[in-house]
């Protein structure tokens, strides 16, 4: 009953999005659009108590980036779980296990699915100077490696630590993170990201923000004794788009304690408050030319270009 | 008096041991360059997916806070007038562009994709929210009035010098232009720079949580400014006083004396906001644990900052050249160690499996674009009239 219930839903925001999220692929051109937390963003709500840890979207995720794809073998062999991984630049999204709670071995271990949760107020597009990670209209966050000039100042942004770097590239290397499958060229795959496609379990459910963070609220009010009441991901870094239930604790799933407030918010208004219609600029440079001013009167340099003012008196000969 | 300028007063054909020494530094590191563009970042460095940042970038951040002497002086001589300190003021100005300059090489080799390092004068990629596009428009505009402040020494030079007639007729026209039109340089110089000092403070600001928080603090920006002005005048009596001690032309001690007499003040202020913030945020807290970071903490301020305080009120030893050279090059440590602190040291973040330390290439890199900037200033020493004439100095 709970699960038919649920795919239901899953099953109708499926068909529900399909016409809004051909909007993700053509998008990749228009840059920060969508303010932040706009309130048609598309986000992706995981349902880690479902995950049963099949790797299914990792796989997915590879095929679709012409990354090398796990085997059916290698994807059942769980030795893979043996160490914490982090996403890198050939794997965007992993899967990590994590088989206690709360100190305590649980009957079965808890996955958790890594990739980058597409901040609404993003960390690493307020950083990049040059516009090539920015925001488009449906809250995605993607690159365009054309315009990186590679100074990974998206990298110490990210308040997520997501964005990673082909160090090995000498000459053409990319900043690599989960682009919410909005940078597909496929339209026959390009529509829905391929990770929510492949997920046998539908641990994933994508659809607008906030009809996700409702659905959420819901299933917690619903089985409280499943879900924690924590949604990651709901005012984690200001909001994200993608959105997270979990029954144990995030920070025991390798989920960082992110602050609610955006750095951003607090990294712009003193830039801006610098720069304010540029007159804070223009006022010190005036006040400089006062002071270079008033000061004139004391006697004037007795400087040695002088001397050769008249350089051809001494040099005639 | 009336003494005209002679070419090649410090002929660079008087080699010495430190010269070749110089030499082979810029050598292995133009090798350690070519090994980077070759084989990439991967080969090269010890960056990882946690430290995105190495000595590359911490060597221009500190070359930078140590070049601010050239607007400081460029403040105090042509702004506020203060004339007696002019001898410093084209030492000072070769060593901010040439510490600029090399900063841009650094980075150079730092970019990813250094071939798009153009992409910020697009305005098409602007992106005005961005602290480190700040710094880059920053850089250009400052290099670009640093080489054009540096116009009339290199107009002077042909000038006095009648084996270059040609030169001579394009340098006349430019050097009375520069001079009438110097000022507003000079002006745009400060400004910019000051602008500049604090964004490379302002960049750490969103690293939040990652940096340290002994460090991070909203106020970045302010203390990058200051510590710039800081660092800037010990910089400056430092390199005059190793110029004039390496070209053997006595130092002008009474007047770098008495620039020596504000670093204490300076100190004193700079000591006391970085309390304050410390005390207002309540980071103090983590100096009651013995960490490496609040032993890092503690040497910075106590030997970077209270002790050249304490010795530098001293006036004997203020007119001591060995003493005052030594005192300065204190500041500079405390500077740089600060702003070492703030882009590495103090940096950690979440998954980190040990702190970044630099590869034996980033070393090596780094330490070849040292030995070319000193190469440079000297020859440039040799070239131009940087370094004033004892006589010269007589007349002021
Ligand atoms: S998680 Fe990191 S990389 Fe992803 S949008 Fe947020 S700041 Fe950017
Ligand atoms: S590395 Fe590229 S995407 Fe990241 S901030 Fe720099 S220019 Fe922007």
């Amino acid at each position: 009953m709970e699960v038919s219930r649920r795919q239901f839903i899953s099953n109708g925001v499926r068909v529900a999005v399909a016409g809004s999220a051909a909007v993700l692929g053509t998008d990749s051109a228009d840059a920060s659009e969508a303010l932040p937390g706009a309130k048609d963003a598309l986000g992706m709500l995981v349902d880690l108590t479902k995950c049963i840890g099949c790797r299914q979207c990792e796989a997915a995720c590879q095929r679709v980036h012409g990354f090398e794809v796990p085997t059916p073998a290698e994807l059942l062999d769980d030795s893979v779980f043996q160490q914490q991984r982090r996403p890198d630049p050939r794997h965007l999204t992993v899967v990590n296990r994590f088989d206690a709670a709360n100190g305590e071995v649980t009957a079965r271990p808890v996955y958790a699915k890594i990739n980058c949760l597409h901040c609404q107020d993003p960390a690493c597009v307020s950083a990049c100077l040059v516009g090539a990670m920015h925001q488009g209209t449906t809250g995605a966050v993607l690159y365009d490696p054309w315009k990186c000039m590679g100074c990974r100042y998206c990298m110490v942004a990210c308040p997520f630590q997501i964005p990673v770097y082909e160090y090995n590239n000498a000459f053409t290397p990319q900043v690599r993170k989960c682009q919410f499958c909005a940078n597909r060229g496929n339209p026959q795959q390009g529509e829905l990201p391929a990770c929510m496609q492949a997920c046998p379990r539908q641990c994933l459910v994508y659809g607008k923000r906030q009809d996700l963070l409702e659905q959420a609220r819901q299933r917690i009010e619903e089985f409280p004794d499943t879900y924690l009441e924590h949604i990651y991901g709901e005012h984690e870094a200001g909001g994200t788009s993608w959105l997270y239930l979990s029954s144990v604790p995030f920070e025991q799933l390798g989920f960082l304690p992110v602050k609610s407030a955006s750095q951003v918010r607090v990294s712009e208004t003193i830039q801006h408050g610098v720069f304010k219609y540029f007159i804070p600029p223009l006022a010190w440079l005036g006040a400089l030319g006062v002071a270079m001013w008033l000061t004139h009167q004391n006697p004037p340099t007795p400087d040695h270009l002088d001397k050769i003012n008249h350089p051809t008196n001494q040099h005639n000969g | 008096m009336e003494r005209p300028w002679i070419p090649h007063h410090f002929p660079v054909s008087r080699r010495t041991f430190g010269w070749w020494i110089l030499i082979a530094l810029f050598v292995q590191g133009a090798g350690f360059g070519i090994y980077r563009f070759l084989y990439g970042l991967q080969a090269s460095t010890n960056l990882n997916q946690q430290f995105p940042w190495g000595i590359w970038i911490i060597v221009d951040i500190s070359f930078i806070a140590l070049a601010a002497g050239g607007f400081v002086t460029a403040a105090l001589v042509h702004v506020f007038h203060r004339h007696e300190f002019h001898a410093l003021v084209r030492p000072a100005l070769t060593t901010a562009l040439l510490g600029y300059s090399f900063a841009c090489v650094a980075l150079a080799a730092d970019l990813g994709r250094y071939y798009n390092i153009w992409h910020p004068m697009l305005p098409s990629m602007w992106q005005g929210n961005s602290a480190l596009f700040e710094v880059g428009m920053c850089v250009m505009c400052y290099v670009t009035v640093l080489y054009i402040e540096f116009l009339p020494v290199f107009c002077e030079r042909f000038l006095t010098d009648n084996r270059h007639p040609r030169l001579q007729r394009i340098c006349r026209p430019l050097y009375a232009v520069a001079k009438k039109v110097m000022f507003i340089f000079i002006l745009l110089g400060v400004a910019i720079s000051c602008l500049h000092q604090s964004s490379l403070g302002h960049v750490m600001v969103l690293a939040g949580a990652k940096l340290h928080p002994f460090w991070q603090t909203p106020v970045l920006a302010l203390f990058f400014l200051i510590s710039a002005i800081v660092g800037g005048i010990p910089t400056v009596i430092f390199a005059y006083l190793t110029a004039s001690w390496v070209m053997r032309v006595p130092p002008q001690m009474k007047m770098v004396a008495k620039l020596a007499k504000c670093i204490p003040f300076l100190l004193s202020i700079y000591l006391a906001i970085r309390v304050t913030d410390l005390a207002i945020r309540g980071s103090y807290l983590y100096l009651e644990e013995l960490t490496w970071q609040s032993l890092v903490f503690m040497i910075e301020l106590s030997v970077g900052v209270l002790l050249p305080l304490i010795l530098l009120m001293s006036a004997r030893l203020r007119h001591s050249p060995l003493g005052l050279s030594l005192s300065c090059l204190l500041v500079m440590f405390g500077i740089v160690l600060y702003r070492c602190s703030v882009y590495w040291l103090g940096y950690q973040p979440a998954f980190a499996e040990h702190l970044y330390f630099p590869s034996v290439a980033e070393w090596g890199l780094s330490i070849g674009v040292v030995a070319a900037l000193l190469l440079c200033w000297r020859l440039l020493a040799g070239y131009f009239r940087i370094i004033e004439l004892p006589e010269e100095a007589g007349t002021t």
